[in-house]
């Protein structure tokens, strides 16, 4: 029996012709670790707020520094391209929309929405007109 | 005799213990993958609502973000936020530590991120909690 290091491998990535869903499908693992990152960042100001009136006041004051806004504007795109191929992968486990024409169109429909999503959501959101 | 469960032409090298368990190679089944789902299935409504309840807050001053999470709805739907949004955390950022990640960092790597979401999760629950107590 061949050893670990040289039991033939599977098709890798290298052998498959560049296609915009690879793309999308990288970005899915992408956004969704900035998201764990960012989870962080929530449960932090969850604990600033419960702390009391001194650490909660704080929480204005720091998401009206541009740094904190643009952490908050990344966040929010990938919670919502994360959140529309995460539907378009749920979709695909009730096997539906694997044909590759299908396939490509609901990605492009995701990358688009996601970020005509975060744009509205900075647009009216609780950030409305003070967007950095 | 092993292997011919599934009719005379295929042959099945699963034992039909093995077969009856259908807990694969790995032993873990598809548990993984159904929790991943069904965390998934739960966020599809919570994430929005937790969108629009940031969206409807009139300022981010103190007694505004307070107010927005203390009724006994919003902070239950606010755990179930923070925890659903953690768990599937654990699940997806286990998978790229797998994927990514060789030799003893993912060792390390998949024991600090177990710790580090369970410690997340107890402190937002903890901070929800006395997020609702306050005066």
């Amino acid at each position: 029996m061949p050893s670990a290091a040289n039991r033939p491998l599977s098709p890798h990535l290298s052998v498959y012709r560049w296609q915009y869903t690879m793309a999308l499908s990288i970005l899915h693992r992408f956004t969704g670790v900035v998201l764990s990152i960012g989870s962080v960042a929530l449960v932090g100001c969850l604990l600033a707020l419960a702390s009391g009136p001194h650490w909660g006041g704080n929480l204005e004051g720091l998401f009206r520094l541009p740094i904190v806004r643009l952490a908050a504007l990344g966040w929010t795109y990938c919670l919502f391209y994360h959140f529309a191929n995460g539907v378009r992968h749920l979709v695909w486990d009730i096997g539906r929309g694997f044909e590759p024409k299908h396939a490509q169109l609901s990605g492009w429909f995701v990358f688009l929405a996601s970020l005509a999503a975060t744009g509205a959501y900075w647009w009216w959101g609780p950030f409305a007109g003070r967007i950095l | 005799m092993v292997g011919t469960l599934r009719g005379a032409d295929t042959v099945s090298l699963r034992t039909p213990l093995g077969h009856a368990e259908g807990l694969g190679s790995a032993g873990h089944g598809t548990g993984h993958w159904w929790a991943q789902r069904i965390s998934a299935v739960a966020l599809v409504p919570l994430a929005p609502w937790f969108l629009w309840r940031l969206a409807s807050l009139p300022t981010l001053l103190y007694e505004d973000l307070l107010n927005c999470f203390q009724g006994l709805g919003d902070a239950t739907l606010l755990t179930a936020f923070v925890l659903t949004l953690l768990y599937h955390s654990e699940l997806g950022v286990r998978v790229v530590l797998e994927d990514y990640v060789g030799g003893g960092l993912r060792v390390a790597g998949l024991i600090v991120s177990r710790l580090a979401h369970v410690v997340l999760a107890l402190a937002g629950l903890l901070a929800i909690a006395r997020i609702v107590t306050q005066v």
